[in-house]
């Protein structure tokens, strides 16, 4: 089957939020429906994705595609014990792993346009860096992962405005036009939306182009660790503010429930839908997968 | 300006569609109040404190309009006024700017007609139907200043013309009356209409010029909602319990008299029974046995009559109520109707009450618990 978006990447703003669980799970249950996927951790420096499948030691990783050991992306997968689920580990050995060039990036992301998979599945590193930004900007679909507590929310909230602005920094000429609107037009308190309006007012040409940028600009939001009622309500509310205050389509994915089977399955080394397949959160993270197959396949 | 929230209706602002019903309405209000609100987890970091308690406002005021069918009815109209305003200076800019460029994207603020164009759109006006007429005119009068005068009086800025139009309650009325009278003869406007239009004028003569559409919109807009949302008090009621001991022979109850609240008689099928073994028992025994309804005949303290019409007024039905304060609703019934036999334990009923008079907005809650409280234990005082 032919997915309009192909590359899906789960971020988050803030660490332990459990991308790697949930992009984990998310990956086995593609794999389960039949889909070839494969799963990259991007988490260059401190990469942890293999450990969740209970790979001790990767016998190639993406460090050896960044130094040019391996020509293509394919040479470092590796294989799972689960089918159709391959695994890209992320950078192990050198110490500046974190710190790969713009060149280095665009490799990536070019290559693993043309990996061979139905679905590539980005488990993007925490943080606000630029690399985390352009990875997350160059994917098809995007998903934040927040806990329902402020700091989460907040940290997303600023992800998601780099996100914002990144977009429209890479419209051709943007740059040229930025200067004309003045130093103060994309500083920290002004909202999306009165920064659209104030380009507006400059050029309306300008605040079209950002507008039909941004449509395809819908990151989602999964709520993870939920223990009340209201913690699932969360996700809609983030939804509607996001689209009040970004002027954004964000839309809410699914909420995962905190269960200690969660915890019990990274004890074992195993990827939850596996350990506990029939568990609450394993549930609700097949739901989130189907949400997102459903919208890869809405565009265009 | 908050962001996000500029320039959007009542309906944007709880993110309905125009035409839900009061249901809908309570839903949406609900949702962005959890989103927006105070405590709100997903709104923290973007929005001040300070905006937070704007929104809080708008949102109150979207929600109180919208919910009253009344001030609903009105908002409505000047919504489709507005619209029509804003097609027609579209119309009027496209046919300026045959080759439309970036001007014609660009907003107009308020329509700021020069003589020619006043032309014009008289002359347009000739040619549209009757019922357009009106509503060209009230779109023409919007932008102009209040000096020109002409064979229907003197000519109202919109905001003063809606302003007045929300001051009366009665204005949806109104206005089809007037159209219909130009409709069937063009006659200048009966008095009436002109001097109270003038009244207007001289009323609102500090208003502040016509502004760009958007803000203009909102200020008047809340100007209204908070003249058409009726203010519900809790009725001064005597503490001394008193009974139509008189009027039970005769089936006939004395109406209420002043502001103090009395009951007046229900339906006869619907206590008829329990009436007739009450008026026995009360002539022969002075214990009542049977306690069909003595609530009835008492006259003391906030009747459930009250808590109705106060819904009513709110334009609310039992089910709404329900589906908001969760309260059942047999028991929202009996309470209104006083069915005493299927109240529930005081202990909760007063809670309930006190629930539902806080939903009603009823200006202190706490005085209807106790109004109708004490009704209740006269009632049972009496009874042994």
């Amino acid at each position: 089957m032919l997915l309009d978006r192909k590359i899906w990447s789960i971020a988050s703003g803030k660490g332990g939020t459990g991308k790697t669980v949930i992009s984990a799970g998310i990956a086995v249950h593609l794999a389960d429906l039949g889909f070839k996927v494969a799963l990259v951790d991007l988490d260059l420096g401190c990469a942890n994705l293999h450990t969740c499948f209970g790979v001790e030691r990767p016998k190639a990783t993406l460090s050896d595609f960044i130094e040019r050991r391996a020509e293509h992306v394919e040479e470092v997968a590796v294989d799972t014990n689960v089918t159709n689920l391959r695994l890209i580990c992320g950078a192990i050995d050198p110490i500046d792993a974190a710190q790969i060039k713009y060149q280095q990036k665009r490799r990536i992301i070019r290559q693993l346009n043309t990996l061979e998979a139905d679905l590539v599945i980005l488990d993007i590193a925490t943080g606000s860096g630029l690399t985390q930004i352009e990875l997350f900007c160059a994917s098809d679909l995007g998903a934040l992962v927040v806990l329902p507590e402020p700091p989460s929310i907040e940290n997303a909230y600023r992800l998601l405005r780099m996100f914002y602005f990144h977009q429209i920094r890479e419209i051709p000429g943007w740059k040229k036009f930025e200067k004309s609107l003045g130093d103060d037009a994309m500083d920290d308190f002004t909202s999306p939306v009165s920064f659209l309006k104030k380009v507006e007012e400059k050029d309306p040409r300008w605040s079209d182009r950002i507008k039909s940028r941004l449509e395809t600009f819908t990151p989602g939001f999964i709520v993870n660790m939920a223990r009340a009622k209201e913690d699932r309500d969360l996700g809609a509310d983030i939804s509607l503010v996001c689209r009040r205050y970004f002027g954004i389509n964000a839309p809410f994915l699914g909420a995962v429930e905190y269960d200690d089977c969660v915890w019990q399955a990274v004890k074992h080394k195993k990827p939850v839908m596996l350990d506990y397949p029939h568990s609450r959160p394993s549930r609700s993270i097949r739901q989130i997968t189907e949400t997102l197959l459903s919208l890869s396949r809405r565009r265009t | 300006m908050i962001p996000g929230f500029e320039g959007l209706t009542y309906y944007q602002i709880l993110d309905i569609s125009p035409g839900v019903d009061a249901k809908e309405i309570q839903d949406g209000y609900y949702r962005i109040r959890e989103a927006f609100g105070k405590n709100s987890l997903a709104s923290y970091s973007l929005y001040s404190q300070e905006e937070r308690e704007q929104i809080s406002l708008l949102l109150e005021e979207a929600y109180h309009t919208l919910i009253d069918p009344n001030a609903r009815r009105e908002y409505d109209q000047i919504l489709s006024w507005n619209r029509q305003k804003e097609e027609r200076a579209e119309r009027l800019m496209q046919e300026q700017l045959p080759f439309g460029d970036d001007i014609s994207r660009e907003r107009q603020p308020a329509l700021d007609f020069g003589a020619g164009e006043e032309e014009e759109i008289e002359s347009r006006m000739a040619e549209g139907d009757e019922e357009e007429v009106e509503t060209d005119d009230d779109l023409k009068e919007g932008p102009e200043p209040a000096h020109k005068e002409d064979e229907r009086g003197p000519r109202l800025p919109l905001l003063e013309l809606e302003d007045a139009n929300l001051d009366k309650s009665d204005e949806p009325g109104r206005e089809k009356e007037r159209s219909s009278e130009e409709a069937e003869n063009e006659e200048p406007k009966s008095p009436e209409d002109t001097a109270s239009d003038e009244d207007f004028d001289e009323e609102l003569e500090d208003v502040q010029p016509p502004e760009p559409r958007s803000s203009l919109e909102r200020i008047i807009i809340r100007e209204g909602a908070k003249q058409s949302r009726p203010i519900i008090r809790p009725p001064e009621y005597s503490e001394e319990a008193t009974f139509k001991y008189d009027s039970m022979e005769s089936e006939e109850y004395p109406e209420k008299s002043g502001d103090g609240p009395s009951c007046s008689p229900r339906d006869k099928d619907e206590t008829g029974a329990g009436r007739e073994v009450f008026e026995e028992t009360i002539y022969d025994v002075p214990m009542v046995k049977n306690p069909a309804c003595p609530l009835d005949y008492i006259e003391m303290g906030i009747p459930g009559k009250f808590l109705k019409e106060a819904r009513e007024k709110r334009g609310l039905t039992i089910e709404s109520v329900w589906e908001t304060t969760r309260i059942r609703r047999p028991i929202l019934k009996a309470i209104e109707t006083e069915d005493y036999a299927n109240l529930p334990a005081d202990v909760f009923l007063k809670g309930m009450l006190l629930i539902y008079a806080r939903f009603l907005q009823i200006e202190g809650p706490e005085e209807v618990v106790k109004g109708y409280m004490a009704r209740l234990v006269a009632a049972r005082d009496w009874m042994d």
